[in-house]
């Protein structure tokens, strides 16, 4: 069960598609304070072991350690987190569409109905996760590897990945694009389990 | 606005708690099965149940308001008038209506089924099963399947990118992604 009280605006900038930062009126980028509430916001994520209900839209982070902090209905949607680890983290109702994944991992996760679609993942691993019905469609990027995880029920309709290993997975019941079949490799995956459209 | 998500094990199927913070009515849309679990929920925040809308009343989800109408007292609203002698509010053909302090805003969307609504609640849209995170459902035939696809197109396209899609099977998704990535809804329907 989680319980969603987020409330996605978008940022009041003429022609900017962005979701606003926080509880302000405008994005990071478009806000007069941006360089100072990213501050703020990844001085807050450093110390806080339960982060619920926020919306980080467009934060930029580098070189992060998240151990063991719980998300919990959160908006990083267009952030950028470059060689970034999650270690025993847990997500539920989080999204990071249109984020950027650059040189990291999640590891040794729990995921659950959060969403990655149209999110770019470069040189990035998931391994020994629960990653339960979660969104990736639209997803783009290359040289990932989800190694021995149980990703039931999500979805990984229209990605383009390259160079992508889905490796020691449960498959059950995930959607794939047909095209998928055979660009990604399934070693040690139960593949026929999962649904090519 | 407060959401929560339930997920069946069961139907393997989502069902949603809407309510507000500072408010005891609570609204449930498309129950499948009163798992004891969906009941803790409402119970152990003091919720009271106002209503529970039917994106497409079948009689699974009429097993699950018998369950419910012994506990609470609501209203049913749906996309017909009536199903095995319970009564519904049939809001098919309304422009919005109000329940537990929110303008509901429902969306006939035909081509699938006669009764199937699709709400829209604040930011997030529930679809019930019309689509989900990158498919439009499987209508039976050509014709229904273009025509559910052409009125999906037309009716949720003009909503904000930032509308959450909260769908009864399946992860939840935005608008912004299904815009882009939903194959189905990319087809060009004259």
């Amino acid at each position: 069960m989680v319980r969603l009280m987020i409330k996605r605006v978008q940022c009041l900038q003429p022609g900017c598609s962005k979701t606003i930062f926080k509880d302000e009126i405008y994005c990071l980028s478009h806000h007069h304070q941006g360089d100072a509430l990213q501050t703020a916001a990844c001085s807050f994520l450093e110390h806080e072991n339960l982060v619920q209900n926020l919306n980080f839209s467009g934060l930029v982070i580098k070189d992060f350690d998240f151990f063991g902090k719980v998300f919990v209905n959160c908006d990083f949607s267009q952030a950028s987190f470059t060689n970034c680890t999650w270690k025993n983290c847990q997500f539920a109702f989080v999204f990071f569409d249109d984020a950027v994944f650059e040189k990291g991992h999640f590891d040794h996760c729990k995921i659950i109905e959060s969403v990655f679609g149209c999110a770019h993942l470069v040189q990035f691993k998931i391994a020994e996760s629960d990653v339960i019905q979660c969104n990736f469609n639209g997803a783009t990027g290359n040289n990932i590897h989800f190694y021995s995880n149980d990703l039931m029920y999500n979805r990984f309709i229209a990605t383009e990945f390259s160079e992508t290993l889905f490796e020691d997975c449960n498959l059950k019941g995930v959607y794939f694009s047909k095209a998928d079949a055979l660009i990604y490799s399934f070693q040690y995956s139960n593949a026929e389990d999962a649904f090519f459209i | 606005m407060n959401v929560q998500i339930y997920f069946s094990p069961e139907s393997l199927s989502n069902s949603y708690i809407v309510s507000q913070d500072n408010k005891k009515e609570a609204i449930l849309i498309d129950p499948k099965r009163v798992d004891l679990p969906l009941f803790e929920i409402l119970d152990s925040q003091g919720k009271e149940l106002k209503a529970v809308l039917f994106t497409h009343v079948d009689k699974v989800g009429l097993q699950a308001v018998r369950t419910l109408e012994r506990i609470y007292s609501f209203e049913v609203f749906g996309g017909s008038d009536s199903l095995d002698a319970c009564t519904i509010t049939n809001i098919k053909s309304v422009p919005v209506f109000d329940c537990a302090g929110f303008a509901i805003r429902p969306f006939f969307i035909p081509g699938h089924l006669p009764d199937s609504i699709a709400f829209h609640i604040d930011n997030f849209l529930f679809p019930g099963e019309l689509f989900s995170a990158g498919m439009v459902h499987n209508a039976d035939q050509g014709y229904g399947r273009a025509l559910l696809i052409q009125c999906i197109q037309e009716s949720f396209f003009e909503l904000a990118n930032t509308t959450l899609v909260l769908p009864a099977f399946g992860p939840p998704s935005t608008l912004s992604i299904e815009r882009r990535c939903n194959p189905d809804l990319q087809q060009k329907i004259y």
